[in-house]
């Protein structure tokens, strides 16, 4: 076939089309991905569209509930003082006006959280606030810089000589070089780094665990429930089979958040009498997902119907019972739609905000999708421990999905639907 | 129903082991005696309703598994009791909600409330009171409690007691003539276990009943209400002498000056609430608004995902383009990443203040529309963040069927010297859409009711000027119901009741229309 000029432009239009689209898919989820790494709960870096400018790992230390020791940079204004004195986290800090400095470990924080890291400069500020470089000044525009790093005695080893190293009970003395004030700048400044330990402000992995325990539990009663159910329905006779089925059809249609006041006020009941269904428990939680799981014995039951019953006749002539049938042999054969139908449910579960978010009200026993929103409150938006919770949790979701994506197309287009 | 494909039954009895049967009997006795137990358990509790319900389950249940003529039924029961127990009881449960006024100031029932009133307790002037000390139980965790009243008479209670549970129990004491010879708890234990003491009552040798009044203090309490003796709808107080008259229409005890007592009570208001919904200014309005934006929310979606899914999905599937796997898995990774993750990803990124998109759409165009204040702007927002939810779905369903047409009709076409335009709408469309569409009538359904979005991404805000109770101008039906229900002062369980009663209706037309579209022939083979 002779490729014409038109198709090669088809072609590359095609690709321009899609690689558009593949932007706009993709950003949001790089996005994501940046603000985990940023500085504070900022939405926007206005210095970098997508890489943060001032990078850090507190957010996913939180995430992974692990305490973070990290600095904030402050300063003090020294013009016009014969000293000025502060406390920089690691101890009492004393700066007289010709620059020599003192320091007393008086740590804030536990042993846990060391290292504590601090640091001492100069810098001089405009009369609008803007740091003004002056020969000599490192790129952040500090002037003798001097990193100090409080820890116990026995890890001095590990920091070179370029930082100065104390100990919970030391002392430290140096000189800051403080040049005359350059034209343009109206304040000199002593820069400081002040050690702060931020605490996981939320158990991400405790609801990483309940979601999992939630969605695996679920997903395994809910094969085991609607297995058995579509083989009755599929394979073997019995009244009413032809009605209660379209009822089954009728009812799947009703999502349970249309009468999550009901299911509700039910297992607030029923939790008064059987302590596994009371409000506030992942078992009731679990039983409340089953009921509203029917549609799968529609894709089952359509999946058993593409096997050859011959099979199972020549077994249970030869004398098996009809449990012995389906658990032998329809079973086996049916291996790739359990799969399918694990993997919806797992999926579902794992999404499902509205009847997770009505029954269970401790933080601790809270499943991700609910969790999650807790970093969003009206007063107290923590965007990038959001992030970095959602990225946690969310790519062994992705993986699990774009591995299992070839088995579920089959299962979507399925699911009883033969047109 | 004959079917082909039965089995011919061999009850499993009939061969199983003799151990098998034992086990059989055992196991399915010792749950219906649980069952049994749990019903008996309801009826003392007057919950005949439940009580009932997990009767007849029991003698289904036992039924079921011991008898081999309903073997057969062993396959379904379980499921079955799971689609009866948890999605048609609360629908029925929903369409009784609806005739009460459930909520949180009527949680009630007239009965419980009426006890409720009657447990109340005061402490008439003059009465005795007796100072209260604790005292360590060297055999146990527990406390022994003593008193002493005014003239210096001691007593104390017989056994210890437990400080670590909190029902309400009444504990014997008896006179002691010296002071224990107890070690003394630490004067704290009296704040400590200050809940625990206020449900702990004191009977003295001669009959009083005395119960904590203050931090380290008991004394003589008497019921605050009475019923009345001729009118099962009046209670008096014993205090002030004030009747209090039920209003069996209100759910409310109300004294002569019109002001209401809570706890209120259930009743049944009839038609009440469908009329509230239906006519009063501040509910009808909005509804109607909600349910107008619904529809097109859910009219919109279904179109725009279904034409951008397979357009991209006849792109990805022309066979000139390269690297056509990796564009198929990078278009689906919206439908891969939990949706609840990317909800909240684009309520960040659209914020109105401090978002992404706003920042770029100043800096090129000067312009930072306010996605969270302006109704109409929080809808485009929902349409467009949907619109990206949604189409990998249409996208894999599409792939799936485009791969289905036979490839010589293009062929043929383009001997025609058809263009690639006129085969997508004269080809693909036309045969892509009538398999397509019993899926888009449920895509329809989901969306209509899709309260994750919604609830995450606006919470159905801005609040509708004038609606009482408040409604969002972005709230579904189904997020108007919830909150409703749940996000109100009240817990209007019964008004959100309502409102889910119409979407009930609305959900069994599509459900009709589903069944019609896909012409599901149920338990026949092809």
């Amino acid at each position: 076939m002779v490729k014409s000029k038109s198709h090669t432009a088809r072609v590359i239009g095609v690709h321009l089309f899609l690689l558009t689209f593949l932007f706009f898919v993709i950003y949001p989820l790089a996005y994501v991905v940046s603000i985990s790494f940023r500085t504070g709960h900022t939405l926007v870096d206005p210095e970098n569209f997508l890489f943060p400018s001032n990078p850090t790992l507190e957010h996913w230390a939180l995430a992974l509930e692990q305490n973070y020791t990290g600095m904030n940079p402050l300063k003090k204004d020294i013009d016009g003082q014969a000293k000025v004195s502060f406390n920089n986290g690691l101890g009492d800090v004393t700066v007289n006006a010709d620059g020599s400095w003192s320091f007393t470990a008086n740590p804030k924080f536990d042993e846990a959280d060391f290292p504590l890291k601090s640091y001492l400069a100069v810098s001089f500020l405009s009369n609008v606030g803007d740091k003004v470089t002056v020969p000599g000044a490192d790129k952040e525009g500090y002037l003798g810089r001097t990193d100090i790093i409080l820890d116990l005695a026995e890890n001095a080893a590990a920091y070179g000589d370029d930082v100065l190293f104390v100990t919970p009970d030391g002392r430290l003395q140096g000189k800051l070089d403080i040049p005359a004030m350059p034209a343009g700048a109206s304040r000199t400044t002593i820069q400081y780094g002040g050690a702060y330990v931020s605490e996981p402000p939320f158990p991400v992995l405790s609801w990483l665990m309940n979601t999992v325990k939630v969605a695996v539990i679920t997903s395994i009663l809910v094969l085991l429930l609607s297995t058995t159910s579509a083989y009755a329905f599929g394979r073997l006779g019995f009244t009413g089979k032809g009605p209660m089925l379209k009822t089954l059809l009728v009812l799947q249609q009703f999502p349970a958040t249309l009468f999550l006041a009901a299911l509700y006020l039910i297992f607030e009941k029923l939790g008064s009498f059987i302590g596994f269904m009371s409000l506030n428990t992942h078992s009731a939680l679990i039983i409340g997902y089953m009921g509203s799981m029917a549609l799968n014995i529609f894709m089952i039951i359509g999946y058993f119907d593409t096997i050859d019953p011959a099979m199972e006749e020549s077994a249970s002539i030869d004398g098996a019972t009809p449990w012995q049938t389906f658990y032998r042999i329809l079973l086996p054969l049916s291996v790739p739609i359990l799969a399918v139908v694990f993997i919806l449910t797992f999926i579902g579960i794992v999404n499902e905000y509205a009847l997770s978010s009505v029954l269970i009200s401790d933080i601790d026993k809270m499943t991700l999708a609910v969790g999650a929103q807790q970093y969003i409150q009206a007063q107290n938006q923590l965007w990038g421990d959001f992030a970095a919770a959602a990225v946690l949790a969310g790519i062994p979701i992705t993986i699990v999905f774009l591995i299992a994506q070839k088995f579920l197309v089959g299962g979507l287009t399925s699911g009883g639907v033969k047109g | 129903m004959a079917n082909a494909n039965a089995i011919p039954m061999v009850p499993e009895a009939a061969t199983q082991a003799r151990w098998k049967t034992w086990l059989q009997y055992a196991v399915v006795g010792s749950l219906t005696v649980f069952f049994l137990y749990i019903t008996l358990v309801m009826y003392a509790q007057g919950e005949m309703l439940y009580g009932t319900m997990i009767l007849v389950f029991t003698a289904l249940f036992a039924f079921v598994f011991l008898s081999n003529r309903a073997y057969v039924w062993r396959y379904v029961f379980p499921g079955l009791v799971g689609v009866t127990v948890f999605v048609i009881f609360p629908i029925m449960y929903t369409l009784g909600l609806t005739f009460t006024n459930k909520s949180n100031l009527h949680l009630l029932s007239f009965a419980q409330s009426k006890a409720y009133f009657l447990q109340q307790t005061y402490v008439a002037e003059g009465s005795h009171k007796f100072d209260l000390d604790l005292y360590l139980d060297a055999d146990s965790d527990g406390y022994f409690l003593a008193l002493e009243d005014e003239a210096g008479n001691m007593y104390m209670t017989d056994e210890a007691v437990d400080m670590t549970h909190l029902e309400a129990i009444v504990v014997k004491a008896s006179s002691i003539l010296m002071e224990p010879a107890l070690e003394s708890a630490p004067r704290n234990a009296t704040i400590t276990y200050r809940n625990e003491l206020s449900n702990v009552k004191i009977e003295l040798p001669n009959g009083t009943v005395l119960a904590k009044s203050k931090l380290r203090e008991y004394a003589e309490q008497y019921p605050l209400w009475q019923a009345d003796e001729t009118d099962p709808y009046k209670i008096v107080n014993q205090k002030d002498g004030i009747v209090l008259t039920a209003d069996m229409d209100e759910g409310f005890f109300f004294d002569s000056e019109g002001s209401y007592f809570t706890p209120g009570f259930q009743t049944n208001v009839g038609f009440d609430n469908y009329v509230r919904v239906l006519t009063e200014d501040g509910m009808f309005a909005p509804f109607l608004q909600i349910f107008t934006w619904t529809m097109f929310f859910a009219i919109f979606t279904v179109v725009f995902t279904f034409f951008l899914g397979m357009m991209i999905a006849s792109f990805v599937q022309w066979e000139p383009i390269k690297f056509r796997g990796l564009y198929q898995v990078l278009l689906i990774l919206p439908y891969a990443v939990p949706s609840f993750i990317l909800i909240m990803i684009f309520r960040a990124l659209f914020n109105q203040n401090f978002g992404q998109i706003n920042h770029v759409l100043e800096l090129l165009f000067n312009i930072a529309p306010s996605w969270n204040a302006d109704p109409n702007m929080s809808r485009m927002m929902i349409l467009m963040v949907n619109l990206f939810m949604g189409y990998p779905y249409m996208f894999i369903l599409s792939l799936g069927m485009l791969q289905s047409i036979p490839k010589d009709l293009y062929e043929a076409s383009s001997l025609e010297g058809a263009g690639p335009i006129t085969n997508f709408f004269k080809i693909t469309f036309p045969l892509v859409l009538r398999p397509m569409l019993p899926l888009l009538i449920a895509s329809f359904a989901f969306n209509f009711n899709n309260f994750v979005l919604i609830q995450l991404l606006t919470r159905g805000e801005p609040i509708i000027i004038g609606s009482s109770p408040q409604a969002g101008e972005t709230d579904l039906l189904v997020n108007y119901a919830f909150r409703l229900a749940f996000m109100g002062d009240t817990q209007d369980f019964a008004l959100g009741a309502t409102v889910s009663t119409f979407i009930f209706m609305m959900v069994g037309i599509f459900a009709i229309a589903y069944l019609k579209a896909a012409k599901i022939e149920v338990g026949i083979k092809k």
